[in-house]
C-alpha cells in the first residue's frame, strides 16, 4: 500500500503538480492565441496566468463526500433455542479453529465508557488507584434487602450415615420423604422430614475404603 | 454491602479466569472429557444461563451484565504462554462484552446429547473453546483482568461489585509477578470496589481424580492439601445473596464460608458457577 491515500484508493499526483500543469497549459494556449491575433505578449501571458490560477482554484474546491460503499449486512442468527443460530447453516465468516496459529488479534485498548468516574492519573497503576476509598453511594441506587439467614442453622443439619458415620451420601426423593444410600458402606435407609434423624454410630471400619483428600 | 439489584442502569460484571495450562489436558474423573473440555463446557453453560436470566423477551438479551473470560496458560491467538481474552470468533480480543453482543456472537452452536433418556439433543452455543498448554500464570491473569475490572468499576460506581471467578487445576507458576505474589495480586483485585462493596474473588480447584473429597464453600482450610490453603486464603467471603443461592441449590454453607471449591468435578463446577453468578435482576 502506498504511503499516500487510504486503502482502496489509487495514488494521485500532489496538488502543486496539478496547479503547475494547468497554468502551463493556459500559458501555452495564451501564447498560441497571441501569435494568431497579434496581441501583446505581456497581455497574453498575464491573461493566461490569471485564467490558469482561476482554473486551479475551481478544481481544488472540495468535492462532495461520497458515501462509503455499503457493506453487506451481517447475517443474523435464525431463531432457535434462545434465539441462537442454526448450526447447520454456514457461518458468514469462518470461526477460528482450535489453537489456530498465525492469526493476530489486536487487543482493544481500555476505553473509558461514558460517565466513567475514572480519576486515575496517567501512569498510575490500577491497583494503586483501586486502593483508594470506595465511591459514595448514589441516591438513585436501589438496594435489595439481604436474605435473612438467621434461621438457616436452626433449619439445617448435616446428613450422616447412621451405620458408619460417613458423609458421602446419595439422596433421592421418595413418596414419603427421602431415600438415602451411603457410598462408603452401602447402607440404605429412609427418612421423613419432621422425624428425628436415626442415631449415628461412627464406625470407620464398616466403610469399604477410606478416601483421604487428594490434590 | 452486596445489596444492589442488577439492572440495565446499573449492570453487573462477571469475569472468569480460565486456566488453560498443560495440566488441563488430563481426563476429568470418570468422564470422557478432559478438564479443559469440561471447564469450557461449564463456562459456556454458565454464559447461556446468564443470557436466560437476562432474557426480557424471547430471543433478546437485556444488558444486565458485562462478561469477560480471560484464559491463562496457552494463548491460542497470540501464541506462547500468557493471558488473553478467551472469547473466539467476532468477539476475539474483547476483554468485556455486553450480554446482547455475547448472545449475537457465539463461535458455533453445537448439539449436545441430552441428559434425559430419549430426549433430542440440546443445541448449545459456544463462546469459549477448550485449549491447553504451557504453565499457569495466575498472577498475570489477575493483573490483566484487574485492569479491566477497575475500569468497569469506575464506570459503574453504583453497581453490584464485580465478580471474578478463577477456574484452575494447578499451582501458580508466576508468583511473584512484577514484584507481587498471588496473595497481593488477589488483594489488589478485591480492593476494587463500587459503593456496594469490594469486588468478589472466587476460586475453584479442579481435580482429575474422580474419588477425591469435594469441599464447597468451606469456612476453614483445615485438612486441605496444597494448593487448597493458598486458594482458600485469597477467596472472598460468600456474601448473603450467594449463601442463599447455595442453600437453594442444596449446598450447605457454614457461617464464614468462602467462595472456594476444592476437588470439583464437572457437575460441581457448574453448581459452583451457578452459585457465584446468580444475582437478582430487575428492569
Amino acid at each position: 500500500m502506498s504511503g499516500h491515500g487510504r486503502p482502496g484508493q489509487e495514488p494521485s499526483p500532489p496538488p502543486l503538480a496539478w496547479a503547475l500543469l494547468v497554468i502551463a497549459a493556459a500559458l501555452v494556449g495564451g501564447l498560441a492565441a497571441a501569435a494568431l491575433v497579434h496581441t501583446s505578449l505581456v497581455i497574453a501571458v498575464a491573461v493566461a496566468v490569471v485564467l490558469g490560477a482561476i482554473a486551479v482554484a475551481v478544481f481544488r474546491s472540495p468535492a462532495p463526500e461520497r458515501p462509503a460503499p455499503e457493506r453487506p449486512a451481517p447475517e443474523r442468527p435464525a431463531p432457535g433455542r434462545a434465539g441462537f443460530a442454526d448450526p447447520r447453516r454456514q457461518p458468514s465468516s469462518p470461526a477460528p479453529s482450535r489453537g489456530q496459529a498465525g492469526t493476530v488479534v489486536e487487543l482493544l485498548p481500555l476505553q473509558t465508557p461514558p460517565g466513567a468516574n475514572n480519576s486515575r492519573p496517567a501512569g498510575q497503576s490500577w491497583w494503586d488507584a483501586a486502593a483508594g476509598p470506595p465511591p459514595p453511594p448514589s441516591s438513585a441506587a436501589q438496594r435489595a434487602p439481604a436474605p435473612d439467614l438467621s434461621t438457616y442453622l436452626a433449619s439445617t443439619f448435616i446428613a450422616q450415615c447412621p451405620r458408619c458415620g460417613a458423609f458421602r451420601l446419595d439422596a433421592r426423593r421418595a413418596p414419603n420423604g427421602w431415600d438415602f444410600h451411603c457410598e462408603s458402606c452401602e447402607y440404605i435407609w429412609a427418612w421423613q422430614p419432621g422425624t428425628p434423624w436415626p442415631p449415628v454410630r461412627v464406625m470407620p471400619g464398616r466403610r469399604r475404603e477410606s478416601r483421604p483428600p487428594s490434590p | 454491602m452486596y445489596e444492589r439489584d442488577i439492572s440495565r442502569r446499573d449492570p453487573g460484571c462477571v469475569v472468569f479466569l480460565l486456566d488453560r495450562s498443560d495440566s488441563m489436558k488430563q481426563a476429568w474423573g470418570n468422564s470422557r472429557e478432559t478438564m479443559a473440555e469440561g471447564a469450557a463446557r461449564a463456562l459456556n453453560e454458565t454464559l447461556l444461563e446468564l443470557l436466560f436470566t437476562s432474557q426480557g423477551e424471547p430471543g433478546k438479551a437485556r444488558h444486565y451484565f458485562d462478561v469477560g473470560v480471560f484464559g491463562y496458560g496457552l494463548r491460542p491467538v497470540g501464541g506462547g504462554e500468557g493471558v488473553e481474552p478467551a472469547f473466539g470468533g467476532k468477539l476475539a480480543g474483547q476483554p468485556l462484552v455486553a450480554l446482547p453482543d455475547l448472545r449475537d456472537n457465539p463461535i458455533a452452536v453445537r448439539e449436545m446429547p441430552s441428559v434425559d433418556v430419549g430426549a433430542p439433543p440440546s443445541r448449545v452455543p459456544v463462546w469459549v473453546e477448550a485449549v491447553h498448554g504451557h504453565r499457569t500464570p495466575m498472577c498475570q491473569a489477575v493483573a490483566v483482568a484487574g485492569a479491566h475490572v477497575y475500569e468497569w468499576a469506575s464506570a459503574h460506581p453504583d453497581s453490584f461489585p464485580p465478580i471474578i471467578i478463577n477456574i484452575t487445576d494447578g499451582m501458580v507458576t508466576d508468583s511473584p509477578y512484577e514484584g507481587a505474589g498471588l496473595d497481593e495480586w488477589a488483594q489488589r483485585l478485591v480492593n476494587i470496589q463500587t459503593s456496594d462493596g469490594p469486588a468478589l474473588l472466587f476460586n475453584i480447584f479442579l481435580t482429575p481424580a474422580g474419588s477425591a473429597q469435594l469441599v464447597m464453600f468451606p469456612a476453614t482450610d483445615r485438612g486441605l492439601p496444597a494448593p487448597g490453603p493458598d486458594l482458600f486464603r485469597i477467596s472472598s467471603l460468600l456474601p448473603p445473596p450467594m449463601v442463599a443461592n447455595a442453600l437453594s441449590a442444596g449446598i450447605p454453607v457454614e457461617p464464614g464460608g468462602r467462595g472456594f471449591g476444592f476437588n470439583a468435578d464437572a457437575t460441581n463446577l457448574v453448581r459452583f458457577l451457578e452459585v457465584g453468578t446468580k444475582v437478582d435482576v430487575r428492569d
